[in-house]
């Protein structure tokens, strides 16, 4: 289990991280977001023990964060981790090796993953001469070959197509299914909405929203209806608890400010004609991430 | 930890002389240091205008070819150079058409300096050979005027023998003085230059691997998982082995290449002959260097090494506070001056003989490296200074370390270059 007890971290009078809590159980995906400079790269670098807390706490499996248990760690960095004069083989022996792992064991597995993510032929090949998102497959490759308790992975889809993507999550959900704790941090909302059990959002160092993605969604009050009929848009409007109501391709969008609002809105509806759809569903995360923190994620 | 450790020395290490660059450069060195130690082999087999000897054709009108011929070669003699053909030809004045590369020298008789002359060449002739020439002249215009003078032929040549001159010196220990400058050119070209070579080689490859690890964030996977502090002694570690190695593989090239020059020798398969190595040799016997290098070798050989660590510390410390190669290139230009003026202050040492100010300079540390063993093996220091400058040196290798590693700690996982030096002086009061 990976505990942060009330981490707050000061980069001298500056607050980067403000008495941050969360807890990953084993078998856990967990999300931290936030925007550019709300802490998640400094917590990620204190849970990797590059940084100390100012105060508070991180442990992983009851024990203080040290250089035996950040073996147990697997770390995908957002920006580029590989060393691009090394070729695959060499880079990957590299990282292994400081992650506590013998040269054998290394071949053996790297060989399973580079046919599992169809790369085998560049065994030999420098990661210069790699694309980007082949190299984004060895550095997750890097990440996961020593089979860590903790995965870190910092924004693990760039530079992937759909399909690449797909083999990613694949294989993140094969580690949670090992038991494995995940740490994860996405500009995609998307991705966090399919992968995260919990999350935490945070701005400027600062805890806004916190919990599992199911009760975050089911506490937020505004709603967003999807209706497809010959209704007019400016009736719909004029209901009160409708914030906004547009058309989007086919259908049209309502929101409202709580789930009360519901029946007025159907009640409009009912007398139009052709309807054959109306759906009530509660906001996206990408939407709660913007009323809560205020302004767009960053891109 | 030890095993991350060891693998991370090795994998540097690895880095640096298991490259296709490091066999293909050693291999031109090898080739290079065979080439310098039998370049007049070489030069020989080739062959070219120096074997062909300069003619001088004398046009004798004061019947004083033979002294003239006398005096010439026995000053060619004592000076070394055979490279000159006499021959008396009266005619060649009106043949001056065909002289080629050859010298006239006409001897003419006059009654108020007994002798005058005149050079005839179709191009300047060498400064060498003007003077032997003069000289000559000279000399035989001393025995033109001596001849008229009314002298005896023993009082004559009593007049012109050299001076008999007795050399007496006090101190049986003391070097010989007409040989520092020759021994000044060999440490410095055995000892300081490949030196000066290995660090600047050291500090460039230590730099750009740093450098190569933190440009891109590969540098905060490698500290998640070993310290800081093992990761800069590895290096440090990785690139004194790398100079010793390479080191080594220079003296074995020289090796070779004696090895080779006595095969040549002894199988008469060329005309140079080994009395330059074996002169040089027993110069450095004369001059008392064997001894000197058996009492002190030790302590040199410590001083070279604390000294390669102390500049590899420097170079590590260096390149964590960069970001990327072109600022390192910059900020390692003060540690170039620093060893340029230990290169030049070596070369000196010797033309300042006893100077003070160079003696001191014998005991700075990054500078003493050079200076030392120059001073040592001239005589200006004594084993007792050697060891006081390499004690000196490995106190302050000691401090350049802890308070290297404190920016280092700091500076490898820093990418921004705000407020930098703030940084990087504050991380010198952290003692963590």
């Amino acid at each position: 289990m990976l505990k942060v007890e009330n981490v707050t971290k000061y980069y001298d009078d500056n607050l980067a991280v403000d008495n941050l809590s969360f807890t990953i159980n084993p078998g856990e995906i967990f999300g931290l977001l936030g925007v550019n400079g709300a802490g998640k790269t400094t917590t990620f670098r204190m849970i990797m023990n590059l940084l100390t807390p100012t105060e508070g706490k991180i442990s992983l499996n009851n024990q203080e964060i040290d250089y035996k248990l950040t073996e147990k760690i697997g770390f995908l960095t957002e920006e580029r981790s590989l060393l691009t004069k090394l070729t695959v083989k060499e880079q990957v022996i590299y990282y292994a090796t400081l992650k506590g792992m013998a040269e054998e064991n290394i071949l053996e597995k790297l060989d399973y993953w580079l046919a599992r993510f169809g790369v085998s032929e560049y065994k030999d090949r420098k990661i210069k001469e790699l694309s980007k998102g082949n190299q984004q497959k060895i550095q997750f490759i890097t990440a996961i070959i020593h089979e860590p308790d903790l995965l870190v992975l910092d924004e693990p889809f760039t530079g992937l197509d759909p399909i690449n993507v797909e083999l990613f999550m694949n294989v993140i959900r094969e580690f949670k299914e090992k038991g494995k704790m995940i740490l994860f941090s996405s500009h995609r909302m998307e991705h966090v909405e399919l992968f995260c059990e919990k999350l935490v959002i945070l701005k400027k160092g600062k805890t806004v929203l916190s919990g599992s993605l199911k009760e975050i969604k089911q506490n937020y009050q505004k709603k967003t209806i999807r209706i497809n009929a010959d209704v007019d848009i400016n009736d719909l409007k004029k209901i009160k608890g409708v914030t906004e109501a547009f058309k989007e391709n086919l259908d049209i969008i309502v929101k409202i400010a709580n789930k009360e609002y519901i029946e007025d809105v159907f009640k409009v509806v009912k007398k139009s004609s052709n309807v054959t759809k109306f759906v009530v569903e509660d906001a996206s995360l990408n939407e709660i991430f913007l009323n809560t923190v205020g302004e767009e994620y960053e891109k | 930890m030890k095993n991350k450790f060891k693998y991370l020395v090795k994998y540097s290490l690895k880095k640096k002389i298991n490259t296709k660059w490091f066999k293909i450069v050693n291999i031109l060195l090898c080739l290079l240091l065979i080439f310098i130690v039998n370049m007049d082999y070489v030069i020989n087999f080739f062959g070219g205008d120096f074997e062909t000897k300069e003619k001088i054709y004398i046009v004798d009108n004061l019947n004083k070819y033979e002294s003239f011929k006398n005096y010439f070669t026995k000053l060619t003699q004592e000076l070394d150079m055979s490279e000159y053909e006499l021959e008396l030809d009266n005619s060649k004045l009106t043949d001056q058409e065909n002289l080629a590369d050859d010298v006239i020298v006409v001897l003419n008789s006059n009654t108020e300096s007994y002798l005058t002359s005149e050079i005839i060449s179709n191009e300047t002739i060498s400064r060498n050979t003007y003077d032997i020439i003069t000289n000559t002249l000279n000399v035989l215009k001393n025995e033109i005027v001596l001849e008229q003078s009314g002298l005896t032929n023993e009082e004559i040549t009593k007049l012109t023998s050299p001076v008999e001159v007795k050399e007496t010196v006090l101190d049986s220990n003391a070097t010989n003085n007409q040989t520092k400058e020759s021994l000044s050119a060999i440490i410095t070209t055995v000892v300081i230059v490949p030196f000066f070579i290995l660090i600047v080689t050291m500090v460039q490859m230590l730099g750009a691997e740093i450098n190569d690890e933190k440009t891109s964030r590969g540098m905060e996977v490698i500290i998640s998982s070993i310290p800081a502090k093992l990761h800069f002694i590895s290096k440090v570690l990785a690139a004194l082995s790398y100079v010793l190695i390479q080191g080594l593989l220079l003296f074995l090239y020289v090796f070779i290449g004696i090895i080779i020059r006595k095969i040549f020798t002894t199988t008469g398969g060329a005309s140079a002959d080994i009395s330059m190595i074996s002169d040089t040799i027993n110069m450095l016997k004369n001059a008392g260097i064997f001894d000197l290098l058996l009492k002190g070798g030790l302590v040199l050989i410590i001083l070279f090494i604390i000294s390669f660590i102390a500049y590899a510390i420097v170079s590590a410390t260096l390149a964590s506070m960069t970001t990327n190669n072109e600022d390192f290139q910059q900020l390692q230009t003060p540690l170039m001056i620093i060893m340029l003026v230990g290169y030049y202050v070596a070369f000196m040492a010797v033309i300042f003989d006893g100077s003070i100010f160079i003696n001191i300079l014998g005991y700075i540390p990054l500078l003493s490296v050079m200076i030392a063993p120059t001073l040592y093996l001239i005589g200006e220091f004594s084993l007792a200074s050697l060891i006081g400058s390499t004690i000196i040196a490995g106190i302050a290798t000691y401090f350049i370390y802890i308070y290297g590693l404190r920016i280092y700690k700091v500076g490898i996982l820093n990418y921004s270059s705000t407020k930098l030096w703030q940084k990087m002086f504050k991380s010198l009061k952290n003692r963590r």
